[in-house]
């Protein structure tokens, strides 16, 4: 394995990444992949370590994920619910995070609705924070074990000033997917009010949902993402999601490759618990 | 009682003064002015080295937060916060709790202020009674009871028909109106400007278009009815152009920008430090440069702070998206200026002004100051520590500054 150059306290985001930074943690991944593949899927690595999931919306995929990816590293974990929480009581989000911190975790995995809030936490709080999908903002683990994207959808929910971060945006579906090698679709967000966004949901489905006829246009070999859940004949009809080209599921193992990397890059201790 | 002021650089452009002079005041008056005024026994003497002397400074938009929220702000610590910055007056808005919408609630401020003497506090009625942009309040009543202007600031008065009859109804009175400028239904559960920032920190936007097409409704039905009509916090260079034609075609209309518009620009918010989350959200680079060319042109009429005091664990502790602590619809809008502001607003014109007592200011124009006065209760102050820029302070705007006097009565 190469050498150790993961130099973050926290995972808050892709953005401040280094191209270095991401190599490194995927090429970590690609070892704990391994590790998931074993009878005996656990590792020492985090041994004596504790990681809490605070997750403050539901998001039972995202949250088991960490949860073994955290447990196959040996680390202890433990969920910290919202809707049993404190907060319930009116507590603010800080007294909660420094109520947790007075217990010595290691890592604290946030889920939250607010843009910003991991970065808000590392402005008063000594453990690794590590970003598990900030509202509108960035989900990095997501986006760690997503590779290329390719983002379609119509303008209120995909501004053209998406450009300047590098994409090409696209609001007709046959253009872009052409002679595309990956095919990303995304959950539509009906709990972030994304259906206000588009006038209803057949519409959306007729003019941007993936189907076996648009795949067509695809490259030979592109294979078609979604993180997950996906919501079948909304943005992806069900042939295509249960097709060969579809890697919808690959996605789920190799997120808890990549998150037991972020974890392990952040407080293992050194690489040779790998080996 | 003698007061001798040495050494400073006199600033009074409504005068049009700007040199070093000595002043002599007795009993609260001016009573001399010149080069150099001699000690002599009794005198209390302020060496003034360095420092700028300038009558007292008017804010005409503070909220005080008394009745309701003192633990935001009082009207005892809030005029110190203004004292301090050399803002001898301050016209505080109404959306206390209760709202100030009736004449018990204004008299129990001015009787307030009169105990804690620091600063002349003129308290801003609300518009609609309770500020929920219905019914008018008893304009005329609240005028008597020491009202000076009439604001549902916080809100805009959503409904055209409304905000129509109050300006019909306040031109009968000779009062202004100063009107919020934000349309509810754009502006919705934004954080910051909508732009490329906004959709990048995936931060909900508020369109520039939410202020402009309640500046641009105002002004036409302004055309016609032809009252006092102020336009607060104005921050889009969208709406610099809209009042600079209405003032072109002599539509009565007078406008403030804060200084953190004036100063700042959205890309502060990259960090998500709710501190540089206010309402109307800070705006492009471009933006703020329009509000500069429209301050320098006269199209703004002056800067208003928009001091808006709130709990640390209701604004610094709340993270930029959505979260907002239990009951705070009104929390999180606005910001309270640093101290340092203070030193960008024009002061007000000159010694021959209604009030009988005669407001100064002696401070260093170039000094962040002491900010302990606004962070003893507010959460953060978006230009603390701030560097600002001196500004020719000389003979600007002086018809203007008449004007301002005339219209609110200060």
């Amino acid at each position: 394995m190469k050498e150790r150059t993961f130099r973050q306290d926290h995972l808050l985001g892709i953005e401040h990444l280094s191209v270095d930074d991401i190599e490194t943690i995927l090429e970590t991944a690609e070892a704990f992949i391994e590790v998931s593949s074993r009878d005996v899927k656990k590792v020492p690595a985090l041994k004596g370590k504790t990681v809490v999931n605070l997750f403050f919306e539901n998001s039972t995929r995202t949250r088991s994920s960490f949860e073994i990816a955290a447990k196959r590293l040996s680390a202890d974990l433990i969920n910290f619910n919202s809707s049993v929480s404190s907060l319930k009581k009116g507590e603010t989000l800080k007294d909660t995070v420094l109520t947790l911190e007075a217990m010595n975790p290691h890592i604290i995995v946030i889920r939250h609705s607010a843009s910003g809030s991991p970065h808000y936490l590392t402005t008063f709080a000594r453990s690794s924070i590590v970003n598990a999908g900030d509202g509108f903002h960035e989900h990095p683990t997501q986006a760690l074990l997503d590779a290329l994207t390719i983002q379609i959808g119509p303008p209120s929910l995909v501004p053209v000033e998406f450009e300047k971060l590098g994409a090409t945006v696209s609001y007709d579906m046959r253009g872009g997917v052409k002679n595309a090698d990956v095919v990303m679709m995304l959950r539509v967000q009906a709990e972030r009010g994304a259906s206000n966004y588009f006038p209803s949901i057949r519409e959306y489905r007729n003019r941007f949902a993936i189907s076996r006829e648009l795949f067509a246009l695809a490259s030979k070999r592109a294979i078609l993402m979604h993180p997950g859940p996906i919501n079948r004949d909304v943005e992806i009809e069900t042939s295509m999601a249960d097709s060969e080209q579809s890697v919808i599921l690959q996605q789920v193992t190799n997120g808890i490759a990549v998150r037991m990397a972020v974890l392990y890059l952040l407080k293992g201790e050194v690489h040779e618990t790998l080996n | 009682m003698k007061l001798l002021i040495k050494n400073g650089r006199l600033v009074d452009p409504a005068a049009g003064v700007d040199r070093a002079m000595d002043l002599l005041i007795e009993s609260g008056r001016v009573k001399e002015i010149a080069r150099a005024i001699r000690k002599s026994p009794g005198l209390s003497l302020i060496d003034a080295s360095g420092m700028v002397v300038a009558p007292g400074f008017i804010d005409m938009h503070v909220h005080l937060r008394e009745p309701g929220q003192e633990n935001k702000e009082s009207i005892a610590s809030g005029a110190r916060a203004a004292v301090r910055g050399g803002f001898t007056s301050v016209a505080c808005m109404a959306n206390t709790e209760p709202v100030n919408d009736n004449r018990s609630v204004t008299e129990s401020i001015i009787a307030r202020a009169r105990q804690v003497g620091l600063a002349n506090i003129f308290p801003i009625a609300a518009v609609t009674r309770g500020q929920l942009g219905e019914n008018l309040v008893e304009m005329a009543d609240l005028i008597e009871g020491g009202a000076v202007a009439f604001s549902d600031d916080g809100h805009c008065v959503m409904k055209a028909d409304v905000i129509r009859k109050a300006l019909e109804y306040a031109r009968m009175l000779d009062v202004p109106i100063i009107e919020h400028p934000e349309d509810h239904s754009i502006s919705a559960e934004g954080q910051v400007n909508e732009g490329f920032i906004s959709y990048k920190y995936g931060l909900r936007g508020i369109l520039k278009a939410a202020e402009e097409v309640i500046v641009a409704r105002d002004l036409i039905l302004q055309e016609r009815i032809r009252s006092k009509l102020h336009l607060t916090h104005v921050s889009t260079a969208g709406s610099v152009a809209l009042i600079r034609n209405a003032r072109q075609a002599k539509t009565p209309v007078s406008a403030d920008a804060t200084p953190h518009h004036l100063l700042l620009n959205e890309e502060r918010v990259q960090t998500y430090d709710t501190v540089y989350k206010v309402k109307p959200p800070l705006r492009t680079e471009a933006d703020r440069l329009e509000l500069i060319r429209g301050l320098q042109d006269g199209t703004i009429d002056c800067i208003a702070s928009d001091h808006a005091p709130h709990t640390r664990h209701r604004h610094g502790d709340v993270v930029p998206g959505d979260l907002r602590p239990p009951g705070a619809r009104e929390a999180d809008h606005d910001q309270p200026p640093g101290r340092a502001v203070f030193h960008q607003s024009r002061p007000r014109p000159g010694p021959e002004g209604p009030r009988p007592r005669q407001d100064g200011f002696a401070g260093r124009p170039d000094h962040p100051g002491p900010q302990e006065a606004l962070q003893d209760r507010g959460g953060g102050l978006p230009l603390q520590g701030q560097q600002l820029p001196v500004p020719g302070l000389g003979g600007a705007g002086r018809s203007r500054l008449h004007h301002r006097q005339r219209q609110f009565g200060l």
